[in-house]
């Protein structure tokens, strides 16, 4: 599904900050993995950010308190990214950046709303340097309700990990 | 007091919605405050410039696990971390933060001047990896002034907030309250007030019904004195009338008349008393029923002519041209009426002329009398403002002191009419009367003969035959002028009413002599004269 554009604002963003480093350039390497782990069996998938780029794009026009105005952010859905494991029954999974900062976040989320794993930012690549490889975007501008102290500590960048929970 | 009260709660509610708007700001504003992650952001910095150092420090010591790689991605990290404060509200306030001490800028200026040897850093050159951990490390004490400086300032900045949420909740309340109590004691106000004015009504009403029941009471006192009187007055008059003696001393000829005259005027009076009673009750019945204006204008001469003969006055009663033959109202009342104003003029004004002059205008009878006052023996009597009260121009005022004419307006009143005064140059007056009076046209006399003889009936339509009158089957016709009543029997009142009632609007003519004279319009002696017969029945209404 994908989140239909109205009108895409662009912002100034100085070339320097987005300045993209050696390593951030499009590769095969691996950029971002999913695991899911349960009594069964363990699944771990990692997605190259070309693989990511071939799911089918969603573009989200939104701001947040990181960004100056309406910023248009493209990326698959999580749902469908998160799909891939098989596990039909996930309540919650963990993100994870390189940092190894983590929060929880409820999958319902995910159903509810068309939450991305942006990579791009006005049709520009993520950095390293700047929220890259990986941004978790959520539809703030278009649902009211997620203007909130607790969806801004969900929008983790540097994504490089998303781990199932158990339930 | 009303108004006030409306405008100062209305006031208030003003301002309790705008102590409202105020809470909701601040509010708004502290719930987006918490969104920003400045604190957050300040201190990921801190620490990213921490763990950058130290894995610069893991390197040079050779420590497993720390690697070119490692310390590129603390290094990528820590740049993004500085990123954060070019962009968004976010980074807004961080700048703002960041003013005086600049210290993010020469952050950034760093990473720039160091990122050469970083991407090309390699495991084996302690040299470049000592400057860099030097260079980073010195960075590390203004980083930490930084974030404290923002903890601080984010920790005042949310008290003030709070201080500013408060104080407006707290006038918000206030305010409230005040214009709650304010509400709440209008309403117990205006509640009282209603009570009280209930209770008024109530008082007024009770003073009302205790103020009709007297005059009530006062009304049937005069009916009742009235009629007790009179009694003895006719026996009075009855025993002067038969004191009367022919061939008796003029002296004491006089002397009876005089008493009989006083006698009759109190008759008079009391009849007077009778109708001022009766029309206080709003107990007098007015007819309305044809009648012609001249009857009225010879009523009202044969009732004064002689008496105005007797003191010298000159009287008279004339119809004017353009007035309807017949008008409809009540004829006996109306001659009332005029008798009571024309005989307070003779007693009072000291005239030597009085000209009544009947007329009719859209559907209005119209009596005048006129008069010139002032002549006479007593200047005291026939003052004009004694006749005309302090004002020459209210009518109300004329004759306010005497009963007959306080009885007239009263019957005038009843009909719909009133009094109006003229007031020409010199001492010539003018009492108007005017009542309601339709004009009637006539071109057949409608008769309906009550009798059980058909002697009488024959007789009856014999007489009227060949005259505009026509005598009617008593089948209930549409239309009734005239009613000839044979009187006798001992149900001749019942049979009168029950035709009053039938026929409101016809004359009724007694043939004989009736119990009760005043129930008829004219009276007929058995046996018939037929020529009396047909002027009776022309005349009352055609003149």
């Amino acid at each position: 599904m994908r989140t239909q554009v109205s009108h895409v604002l662009m912002i100034a963003v100085a070339t320097l900050l987005t300045a993209v480093s050696p390593s951030n350039a499009q590769s095969e390497d691996p950029v971002f993995t999913v695991l899911s782990q349960s009594d069964s069996a363990t699944a771990e998938i990692s997605f190259s950010l070309s693989e990511l780029e071939a799911f089918p794009q969603v573009t989200v026009l939104t701001e947040n308190e990181f960004v100056d105005g309406m910023t248009a952010f493209s990326g698959p859905l999580a749902r469908v990214v998160l799909k891939q494991t098989n596990d039909i029954s996930a309540q919650e999974v963990k993100l994870i950046a390189a940092n190894d900062y983590h929060i929880v976040v409820p999958v319902d989320d995910f159903r509810k709303y068309d939450v991305i794993l942006a990579t791009r930012q006005d049709g520009n690549l993520f950095s390293r340097r700047d929220k890259g490889p990986v941004w978790l975007i959520y539809p703030m501008s278009e649902h009211r309700e997620l203007r909130d102290s607790t969806y801004n500590a969900r929008l983790i960048w540097q994504l490089v990990r998303m781990e199932v929970l158990e339930n | 007091m009303r108004l006030l009260i409306a405008t100062v709660i209305l006031t208030l509610f003003g301002l309790v919605a705008l102590g409202y708007n105020a809470f909701n700001t601040n509010l708004t504003s502290l719930h987006r405050l918490n969104q920003e992650s400045l604190v957050w952001t300040s201190d990921q910095m801190k620490y990213e410039m921490a763990s950058l150092t130290r894995e610069l420090a893991k390197l040079k010591a050779g420590t497993e696990g720390a690697s070119p790689a490692t310390v590129n991605t603390r290094f990528d990290i820590l740049w993004s971390r500085v990123a954060q404060s070019e962009a968004g509200s976010l980074g807004k306030r961080l700048r703002a933060y960041d003013e005086n001490s600049q210290i993010l800028p020469t952050v950034y200026a760093q990473l720039r001047a160091s990122e050469e040897d970083v991407v090309s850093l390699r495991a084996d050159d302690i040299e470049t990896i000592g400057t860099l951990i030097a260079a980073f490390d010195a960075l590390q004490k203004p980083l930490f002034d930084f974030d404290r400086k923002v903890f601080l300032g984010e920790e005042a900045f949310v008290a003030d907030i709070r201080a500013q949420l408060w104080t407006s909740a707290l006038f918000t309340a206030i305010v409230t309250f005040v214009a709650f109590a304010l509400t709440v004691g209008a309403l117990f106000w205006v509640n009282r007030e209603n009570s009280r004015n209930k209770q008024m009504a109530e008082h007024n009403l009770e003073l009302a019904e205790a103020a009709e029941s007297a005059n009530q009471a006062k009304s049937r006192f005069l009916t009742m004195m009235s009629h007790e009187l009179r009694t003895p007055m006719n026996g009075v008059l009855g025993m002067i009338s038969l004191a009367k003696q022919p061939g008796m001393a003029v002296p004491q000829l006089r002397l009876i008349e005089q008493a009989e005259k006083s006698g009759k005027q109190m008759i008079s009076m009391l009849s007077d008393i009778l109708d001022y009673a009766a029309l206080q009750d709003k107990e007098m019945q007015l007819e309305r029923k044809p009648f012609a204006v001249s009857n009225l204008a010879d009523a009202v001469h044969e009732l004064f002519g002689s008496v105005a003969r007797r003191e010298g006055i000159e009287f008279n009663v004339a119809v004017e041209r353009n007035c309807p033959e017949r008008v409809s109202g009540d004829i006996r009342r109306l001659r009332q009426v005029v008798a009571h104003f024309a005989s307070y003029i003779v007693e009072m004004a000291g005239t030597d002329n009085v000209e009544v002059s009947i007329g009719h205008h859209d559907s209005t009878l119209r009596m005048a009398i006129n008069f010139d006052y002032g002549h006479g023996q007593s200047s005291e009597v026939w003052h004009p403002e004694i006749l005309l009260g302090t004002n020459s121009d209210d009518p109300t005022q004329f004759a306010s002191d005497a009963l007959g004419p306080a009885v007239a307006r009263g019957i005038l009143a009843q009909m719909g009419g009133k009094v109006q005064l003229g007031h020409s140059d010199g001492n010539r007056i003018s009492v108007i009367l005017s009542a309601p009076a339709k004009v009637v046209e006539l071109n057949e006399i409608l008769v309906h003969i009550e009798t059980k003889s058909q002697a009488l009936r024959t007789i009856c339509e014999v007489g009227l035959s060949g005259t505009k009158a026509k005598v009617v089957d008593p089948a209930y016709p549409a239309r009734v002028d005239i009613v000839l009543v044979e009187c006798g029997g001992l149900d001749e009142m019942e049979r009168v009413q029950s035709l009053s009632q039938t026929y409101p609007d016809a004359l009724l003519i007694a043939l004989g002599t009736p119990i009760n004279p005043s129930d008829f319009e004219g009276r007929l002696d058995i046996p018939i004269d037929l020529k009396e017969l047909r002027a009776s029945v022309l005349q009352q209404l055609t003149g």
